[in-house]
């Protein structure tokens, strides 16, 4: 029998599987990954650029918690400047589709990096990063306001004909009003989740286990909530969604496939699993042989629905 | 002297010895493609092979041989949290997930003779460094009491001179460990070399000894870390100039004591 055809589409994008490593976790992208061959993903997404340099924040900046870990990293990297000369073309050399993250602190920041980053060759993608819980400005807070998202939104695409994504928080009332704003200023595809907004306390010390108080929770911790938000947001919107936060294993990835993701998202697992896309990869192709998939297109959306009944008996109320 | 590329291996336990109430001596038969490794370069170990609890733990690499059944490598490690207490309740013959070797080790000095200074459980990298010992080395050794650091296993481990202080008198000289080094360092008129691994306080005297005599000192630093190979950037130590970072896995563990901001340190 054939092997099942991996390869995706997500928005305009064509990739050769769905696995896509996300910003952040794979250094400053100086290296790539450093333990596993970097040309088995669909594609690459950079560690997120602002317009000046940032060292980010005082340590300590992880911790582990049930299941996971929180960071508060807070977006050190090169600016736009060095990433341009330095690290865009270690990227593209990677040979895999590179998205360029980018981070503003103002509106006129973001338009600064879409026309930046425009300029650039070999970029399959921009991802706007309205979600970081770890800066004080821009974004998480841009992004728990859909008027703020649609404004930098727009901001962005009035600079770039390039596929714009816009990677979302989970940390809102309702994801899928913010997905909507961002649909509406010209975002091609949507990206979720970014981490968790949570804490940790070393109660020998009575102080937090993060140098700056709170963070953002990663790892199979965050896979349920991950879930909910993809599912809800591809089903509301029929945007094209990345749906990642949790996956640690093939199970995890083809929960968000079927949920209705275009592509998955993996990050934290590779931190302890460092050949966690290898396996996650082969588990995926075995699981589409073994339910006679001839293609991973076939099972994104074929999510079996229930018809959700909220409402109380009137006895019980 | 580039670092060996690390890998994920599987390894064998094949001690997992108490040898104070909280230390433990654990050894692993790793194969033969593991990469040797340089000392003052790390491992990390998944204490389970499971996503609970879901980091793995850096350690320090305490001895490594290689021979043509395969190599060993030992690790001496305190049981301080979850991670170690699972860790020593491990049994001999259970496979060990491990990425290494990570990190920048010691790197070669100028010729003068070493000052090796190893506070606690800090002195187990200097152990392995001291595998290759150079003419003159000699290791200072302090810990708070012999009733809770294993003094004379680690003597009886090390090739070099070793001189040993505890802050309560049980074994060797009454006092801390940098008191002693600044004596030995004042005999050779401070043309000496240091190399330091210990608990931050201590480092950061030795530090500004060494800085104030501009005798050159190596410091192996401990960070909280989740990837250990860059990735994350979660264990940054902070560098000179202020607001300057780097990476305790990739940059360090070990560093020019003077680069540190030791005020900053967590």
């Amino acid at each position: 029998m054939k092997s099942p055809d991996l390869a995706v589409h997500w928005g305009p994008l064509r990739l050769s599987n769905p696995l896509v490593l996300s910003s952040g976790t794979h250094g400053m992208g100086e290296d790539g990954p450093r333990l596993f061959p970097p040309e088995i993903l669909g594609a690459i997404v950079s560690k997120t650029v602002t317009v000046d340099p940032r060292e980010g924040n005082p340590p300590p900046r992880v911790a582990e918690t049930p299941c996971g870990m929180l960071n508060s990293i807070g977006l050190p990297n090169p600016g736009i400047d060095a990433y341009e000369r330095d690290v865009h073309p270690r990227l593209v050399s990677l040979g895999v589709p590179v998205i360029v993250s980018i981070a503003g602190f103002t509106r006129d920041e973001y338009r600064t990096l879409a026309a930046r980053v425009d300029r650039l060759e070999s970029v399959a993608g921009i991802e706007v990063n309205v979600s970081c819980p770890n800066v004080e400005r821009g974004g998480m807070v841009a992004g728990a306001s859909p008027g703020e998202t649609l404004a930098v939104l727009e901001a962005v695409t009035g600079e770039t004909d390039r596929a714009v994504v816009a990677k979302l928080t989970p940390n809102v009332t309702d994801i899928v009003e913010i997905g909507q704003a961002a649909m509406e200023g010209g975002a091609r595809m949507l990206s979720v989740i970014n981490t968790l907004v949570g804490m940790s306390v070393d109660v020998d010390r009575r102080c937090s286990n993060l140098g700056v108080m709170t963070g953002g929770l990663s790892g199979p911790a965050i896979h349920p909530v991950g879930l909910a938000n993809l599912w809800k947001l591809a089903k509301a919107t029929g945007a094209p969604v990345l749906g990642g936060g949790g996956v640690v294993s093939a199970e995890g990835a083809l929960a968000y496939l079927i949920a209705g993701a275009s592509a998955v998202g993996i990050g934290t697992a590779t931190f302890v699993d460092p050949f966690a896309p290898v396996h996650i990869l082969e588990g995926i192709a075995d699981y589409l042989e073994r339910h006679e998939f001839a293609s991973v297109t076939e099972v994104i959306g074929s999510l079996a629905e229930t018809q959700a009944d909220l409402s109380f008996p009137e006895e019980a109320c | 002297m580039p670092s060996p590329h690390p890998i994920p291996c599987r390894a064998e336990i094949l001690r997992n010895e108490k040898v104070a109430p909280e230390v433990y001596w654990l050894e692993l038969g790793l194969g033969g493609h593991f990469p040797p490794p340089y000392p003052g370069q790390f491992v990390l170990l998944r204490v389970l092979n499971a996503w609970e609890p879901f980091l793995l733990r850096p350690m320090s690499i305490f001895a490594f041989e290689t021979s043509r059944r395969g190599s060993r490598m030992e690790v001496l490690y305190r049981v301080v949290g979850r991670g170690t207490r699972i860790l020593a309740s491990r049994c001999i013959g259970e496979p060990l997930d491990l990425i290494g070797p990570l990190g920048r080790g010691f790197q070669a000095g100028g010729g003068r003779p070493r000052i090796l200074i190893g506070g606690g459980m800090g002195v187990a990298p200097l152990v392995f460094l001291a595998s290759r010992p150079e003419p003159e080395d000699v290791l200072i050794l302090g810990c708070r009491s012999t009733s809770e650091f294993p003094v004379d296993f680690v003597r009886e481990r090390v090739r070099v001179p070793v001189r040993v202080c505890t802050e309560d008198g049980s074994c060797g000289v009454t006092g801390v460990a940098p008191e002693m080094a600044e004596a030995l360092a004042a005999q050779c008129e401070w043309k000496v070399e240091v190399i330091a691994g210990g608990p931050p306080a201590m480092l950061a005297v030795v530090a500004r000894l060494c800085e104030d005599r501009d005798v050159p000192c190596q410091v192996t630093l401990e960070a909280r870390m989740a990837c250990g190979t860059g990735s994350c950037l979660g264990c940054a130590i902070p560098t000179r100039p202020p607001g300057l970072y780097r990476r305790a896995c990739t940059e360090g563990p070990v560093f020019e004591a003077r680069e540190i901001r030791w005020e900053a340190l967590p």
